[in-house]
């Protein structure tokens, strides 16, 4: 049982979800995007890919702003799970972020944001965690934890990354272990979205 | 600090405690603890909330207007700042609507107590080591003139340079405060944003400004001579330094007709 | 405040009275004034014993040009200073100086009117002492409302600058970066073809106040500085478009539709440009940290800028702003008999060489020595 979960201080209405899965299969993902055209109730989560998430406080950072557009009546997509990916963009345009923040097909790593009434308790979130895992293919998936570390060993492209983010010509050295900066840069990067 | 703006920022802020830092023209400082989405419990970090609260003066269309363009501004700034290595308060999160940016806190506290800005610092040793030109205060003084220099390099302007609106840590000089930054490659604007500091000196630390002022423009000066930002960096910098001999002749200000 | 101001007394005498000039726009104004021996407080006020004034004022559609201001100015200084003798009771002889404007302002009023200055010197043997017209304003100000030591907002037709004292001078915080707040409101008034009578500002302000509707115009605060050349090339082509005959899309409010009138234009000019001022004023504030404003000059006579200013100051811990009636805020000649005697009391004569007029004289190069906070 490996998710994150955590409250942010000024929704303590709602408990977030995160949770990393790996090794699901293309047709399932294909299933996936079709359930979440057709709205189906099953598939309401926020399902991103992995290619362009530097740390889990990009993540936390992208949840927040959605709960506070939500709050300030600004949200530019109509559902919470959609505004979530667009605030991982640094366009505003959400065709785009789907496409590339999104769940995609030619991956077989899949994160999985909820927020969630803060009530929902330990046995609640586990339930919740075994249903995306069926959903996501069963056994055949593996569920390890969602850390930073893994996010820049595994996951990451960061070629891809700063690419989106045009971070090409930042004065970083990213030769240097600088998770955290480019972290800090990408955050400040979608809070521009648009502006 | 007027009341009715505490509350108001402490009814958006939902739950989170703050403490209240300054009250500018333009907004309100509050510093707190808590992270507004990644809290860590082995964290001591501290942040800064600015909030620019609504003008009850202005018609509220040009109130929202302003308060968003203002923010989103300064967000702005800080970001180019982030991208060209210049130190300064990284953003953590922002709400346009209600003009909040939440940001980095960067500095520690002083013996005294106070804010570690280059003004608390310089005046603590001072007063109470009586030592105001040693070697670590002229070193210190290179770094934020080299800082600056960068940050001329990078033709952004900072608007308000003054001994409080730069911040000392173990990192090194930090700027803050961007409510009244600008881009510019203009030298004069340059050496206006020079000038601002130097009379600022002169007035806040008038017994040692000569010598402060001096080891500024050193860092200034090796900013641009370098080569680590380009080769003409050189050129710019005489430019600036004649502009900056004009600004003082006639003071900041230009001739105005009546 | 310790200083002597009665270094330069006439022996015998318990008072001084002093004769003010003022013509460096399209008023001419002749004022005297009496100080009695001694600090200036509260139960010794200076006392206004004449203050006359004529403007020139030119048709609707057309501003003053210097020619015509100086002609009348020439016109009018004989009677108006007859005037002034008589309402004051004093003759030539009873005076301490003759004070005039010596800048900043049109050339050829104020040439006019230093030349009336010189004479009446000449005439009775008295010293002339030059005065600054900003200076002026602030003095008499702060006079007429007993206010400490006030941020000042000084705006006018001519002029729009934020001042504090500091050190014997007032130093210049903010300024505009082209034009004064008086001139853009006056030139929108030639564009409306506003009557200039009483003060085409004047009417603009009646109009805003029948205006509802809010027109997006650029809003131009640059750090302690404004400009408004650009606001007011915006809302002349919105009045252009306006009154065009040619057809095409009128302006409408976008909430309820409705078509824009000129009293919203007039309106929403006043709005933003006066929030510009009172924007710059609170950063003065802050950096003086005081929460006291004195507006000054004729613009300060208009009655929204000062609900507005009283409106920040409140969330400044409850702060005061200072004005005065259009009797010493537009310009007027007892305001420069008050700051030239103020000076004359210091020593500060100007001899006749010196007298020459100014068009560029910046409020931050007096020497402010009659005060030492």
């Amino acid at each position: 049982m490996v998710y994150l979960q955590t409250k942010f201080p000024q929704f303590p209405e709602y408990t977030i979800f995160i949770s990393l899965y790996r090794g699901v299969q293309k047709e399932v993902i294909e299933g996936v995007k079709t359930g979440l055209i057709s709205g189906d109730e099953k598939y309401d989560f926020c399902f991103l890919n992995t290619t362009h998430i530097i740390s889990v406080e990009q993540l936390y950072n992208a949840v927040h702003k959605a709960l506070l557009n939500d709050l300030n009546e600004s949200k530019v997509a109509k559902t919470l799970n959609t505004e979530i990916i667009l605030n991982l963009s640094p366009i505003n345009n959400i065709g785009d972020a789907l496409r590339r923040f999104g769940v995609n097909e030619n991956q077989s790593d899949v994160i999985v944001i909820k927020v969630l009434p803060s009530g929902t308790n330990e046995a609640g979130l586990d339930k919740l965690n075994n249903s995306v895992i069926e959903l996501l293919g069963g056994s055949s998936v593996s569920n390890p934890t969602l850390n930073d570390d893994i996010i820049f060993s595994d996951l990451v492209d960061m070629k891809k990354l700063k690419k989106v983010y045009k971070l090409n010509d930042a004065k970083i050295d990213f030769s240097q272990s600088i998770q955290n900066d480019i972290s800090k840069l990408v955050i400040a990067c979608c809070h521009l979205r648009g502006c | 600090m007027t009341d009715r703006l505490v509350d108001e920022a402490k009814l958006l802020l939902r739950n989170v405690s703050f403490q209240i830092v300054s009250q500018g023209a333009e907004a309100l400082v509050f510093k707190t603890n808590i992270h507004p989405y990644f809290n860590d419990d082995q964290d001591e970090s501290s942040y800064i909330i600015k909030y620019r609260p609504r003008k009850p003066y202005r018609h509220p269309k040009i109130d929202k207007s302003i308060t968003k363009s203002r923010t989103i501004g300064e967000v702005k700034f800080m970001f180019k700042l982030a991208k060209a290595g210049i130190r300064a308060p990284r953003v953590v999160s922002t709400d346009y609507f209600n003009g909040i940016i939440w940001m980095e806190h960067i500095g520690y506290s002083l013996p005294d107590g106070k804010e570690s800005t280059l003004k608390n610092w310089l005046w603590y040793l001072e007063k109470v080591r009586g030592e105001s030109l040693s070697e670590e205060v002229q070193r210190i003084c290179v770094e934020v003139g080299y800082l600056i220099g960068d940050l001329h390099l990078n033709d952004m302007i900072h608007g308000d340079l003054t001994s409080s609106n730069i911040m000392l840590d173990k990192k090194g000089p930090a700027l803050i405060d961007f409510g009244l930054s600008s881009y510019s490659a203009l030298p004069e604007d340059k050496a206006v944003d020079l000038y601002v500091l130097e009379r600022a000196m002169n007035s806040t630390h008038a017994d040692y400004a000569s010598e402060y002022n001096s080891w500024l423009l050193k860092g200034y000066e090796k900013a641009h001579s370098d080569g680590h930002y380009s080769k003409q960096a050189n050129k710019s910098f005489v430019e600036i330094i004649k502009r900056l001999e004009d600004v003082r002749l006639r003071g900041r200000k230009r001739s105005m007709i009546g | 405040m310790t200083v002597d101001l009665d270094k330069y007394a006439k022996p015998g005498k318990s008072y001084y009275i002093a004769l003010g000039l003022e013509g460096s726009a399209n008023k001419l104004g002749v004022g005297i004034i009496k100080h009695k021996l001694g600090q200036l407080s509260d139960s010794n006020r200076a006392e206004v014993l004449a203050n006359i004034r004529d403007t020139y004022v030119s048709p609707p559609g057309e501003g003053f040009l210097p020619r015509d201001t100086a002609r009348h100015h020439r016109n009018w200084v004989v009677r108006l200073i007859k005037k002034a003798l008589s309402v004051a009771g004093v003759k030539g002889t009873d005076l301490d100086c003759i004070c005039f404007t010596q800048g900043p302002g049109m050339g050829a009023p104020l040439q006019s009117v230093v030349i009336a200055a010189r004479t009446l010197s000449q005439l009775w043997n008295l010293p002339l002492v030059g005065v600054n017209h900003c200076v002026g304003h602030i003095e008499m100000g702060r006079e007429i409302t007993r206010s400490e030591n006030p941020v000042v907002l000084y705006v006018s037709g001519g002029n729009t600058q934020v001042i504090a004292y500091s050190k014997q001078r007032y130093r210049i915080f903010g300024e505009t970066l082209d034009i004064a707040v008086g001139n853009c409101l006056d030139r929108f008034a030639r564009t409306l073809r506003i009557p200039n009578d009483p003060a085409p500002g004047y009417n603009i302000e009646q109009m805003a106040k029948k205006g509802k509707h809010y027109v997006p115009l650029p809003y131009t605060v640059k750090g302690m500085d404004l400009s408004m050349s650009g606001i007011l090339a915006n809302i002349e082509s919105l009045a252009a478009d306006m009154f065009s005959s040619k057809g095409g899309k009128k302006a409408v409010d976008e909430e309820t539709g409705e078509l824009i009138t000129p009293e919203d234009l007039c309106f929403s000019l006043q709005e933003t440009l006066f929030s510009m001022l009172v924007e710059i004023t609170e950063r003065a504030l802050a950096h003086v940290q005081s929460n006291q404003v004195l507006i000054v000059g004729g613009v300060g006579s208009n009655e929204r800028l000062q609900e507005m200013m009283g409106l920040m100051v409140r969330d400044r811990k409850n702060g005061s702003v200072y004005s005065t009636d259009e009797r010493f805020c537009i310009d007027n000649g007892i305001m420069i008999a008050h700051a030239g005697l103020l000076g004359y009391r210091m020593g500060q004569i100007t001899p006749l060489d010196n007298t020459v007029c100014t068009q560029r004289f910046r409020t931050d190069e007096v020497f402010v020595e009659w005060r030492d906070d």
